[in-house]
């Protein structure tokens, strides 16, 4: 044992001397490096994994999906077109009615003012990518028998019990369209105010959404309000509630506040423009 | 000589002639940029504008503008969706779970391998940590009819792991302990 512990104190001994392990005196380990130059002949010259003979030898790589004259795998069944037109498709991302109390429970939205993709994007707490083709949101049902809240609120996109749960509780619920700038515009509306343009004016829905929008059994913006208040009546007695009467609320303004088709802000007509730091807003002088 | 041929450039003439040209093109006025925007015009060819100081409108203004700090809740009678303000101040308990800057308890589920590794993470754990931890596995042992659970405490940074997936279970036992 006496010659290993020797060893062992030699070695300590080197090492008390050498220099600390440092970025400058490290080197890769042996064998990680792989020599990037390729032997002929005498010089390491073999196959180089390539085989001998025929199309692998020449590397000849075929197209992908290609099975050297059988019909293809890709080819051999008929055409289903699951995504024909997504880079089209609006997307509405979801919010739940849980999502929406949680934010009146814990004070991230006031409730005392109409609800609209502006107060749920200020709240912090959710986005809107219009550049991504989201077109606004959609509320959707889970937590919807824990909803208590009496809102006044615009999604783009409701289910049918969101709509009765709303409802139930006293509150206003409304689907309306916003083309991408006006989302982009609603999404961070204090950003957009301090470019220093005028207010657009909104767009109106494309052929394919209009049939929803004028719907009021989806509560559209472009639906005839008699039809809306007579829907109300129907799906009070289809799920088995009351239906409030907003007419006797003592919020009956805020409950019924609602935008123009082309209006992008509650209270804000197209053209003004809005100067945040002297606080003045420019109109067009009616004579 | 060159101030001359500015004063030419610049004559009214020959920036109708541009938007003329402009007009006859098939291309449109691309207003992205500087060279491409529209021409200033006299400003009689502009509509009458009237600025407003203070207007009545103002309101509507201060509605879109976010809050600059996250608010604070108020006091309900009851919280439908069962989230509860923080009431225990971890005096007796000898530990404090602090509340996350959204008022929320910071329990959060780790998703590693592909779902296959579930790690619960209890995080801003103040004071006796250790305590907190015996606490805790009990209450997951108790769910899993006493089977052991395993768990890594990380005293400095006062995190409690604790494998597989427990997040609801202890959210809804910090926030009965009112944490």
């Amino acid at each position: 044992m006496a010659h290993l512990r020797e060893s062992t104190d030699k070695a300590l001994k080197l090492l008390r001397t050498l220099p600390r392990v440092q970025i400058g005196n490290l080197r890769p380990n042996p064998n990680s490096k792989q020599n990037d130059k390729r032997g002929r002949a005498q010089h390491g010259g073999d196959k180089h994994g390539a085989g001998n003979k025929g199309s692998g030898q020449r590397q000849n790589f075929m197209r992908l999906g290609y099975e050297t004259g059988n019909q293809p795998f890709y080819l051999r069944f008929p055409y289903e077109p699951y995504y024909k037109g997504h880079h089209m498709r609006r997307e509405y991302p979801p919010i739940s009615m849980l999502q929406l109390q949680v934010l009146i429970d814990t004070n991230r939205i006031d409730i005392s003012q109409p609800i609209d993709i502006a107060t749920l994007c200020n709240s912090g707490l959710m986005t809107l990518k219009p550049a991504e083709l989201q077109y606004g949101f959609q509320l959707t049902d889970e937590g919807l028998d824990n909803f208590k809240a009496k809102i006044n609120i615009e999604v783009q996109h409701a289910s049918e019990a969101v709509i009765a749960a709303v409802e139930r509780n006293g509150g206003v619920i409304r689907t309306a369209y916003y083309d991408p700038r006006s989302v982009h515009i609603l999404s961070n509306p204090k950003k957009w105010f301090e470019k220093g343009v005028p207010i657009p004016l909104r767009m109106l829905p494309p052929q394919d959404a209009i049939e929803y929008y004028t719907d009021a059994r989806n509560r559209g913006y472009l639906a005839n309000p008699e039809e809306i208040s007579k829907e109300r009546l129907v799906l009070a007695q289809k799920y088995g509630y009351e239906l409030p009467r907003i007419e006797d609320d003592p919020n009956y303004e805020m409950l019924t506040a609602a935008k123009d088709p082309r209006q992008l802000f509650h209270g804000l007509e197209p053209g003004w423009l809005i100067n945040l730091v002297d606080k003045t807003i420019v109109k067009l002088k009616t004579t | 000589m060159a101030a001359n041929a500015k004063a030419i450039v610049n004559t009214p003439l020959l920036q109708g002639l541009k938007q003329l040209v402009r007009s006859l093109h098939t291309d449109c006025a691309r207003l992205s940029s500087f060279r491409s925007s529209r021409e200033v015009q006299p400003l009689e060819e502009y509509p009458e504008v009237e600025v407003l100081h203070n207007p009545p409108e103002w309101k509507y203004v201060e509605r879109l503008l976010p809050p600059r700090t996250v608010p604070q809740p108020v006091a309900k009678p009851a919280y439908p969706s069962g989230w509860k303000p923080q009431t225990a101040t971890g005096q007796e308990s000898g530990y404090f779970v602090a509340r996350t800057k959204n008022h929320m308890v910071p329990v959060y589920l780790n998703t590693r391998f592909r779902g296959q590794r579930r790690l619960t993470i209890v995080r801003l754990i103040q004071g006796d940590i250790w305590a907190l931890e015996r606490d805790l596995r009990q209450v997951v042992e108790q769910s899993r009819n006493g089977k052991l659970c395993a768990t890594r405490v990380n005293e400095l940074s006062g995190q409690i792991h604790i494998h597989g997936d427990y997040v609801d279970l202890l959210r809804e036992h910090l926030k009965s302990k009112g944490f």
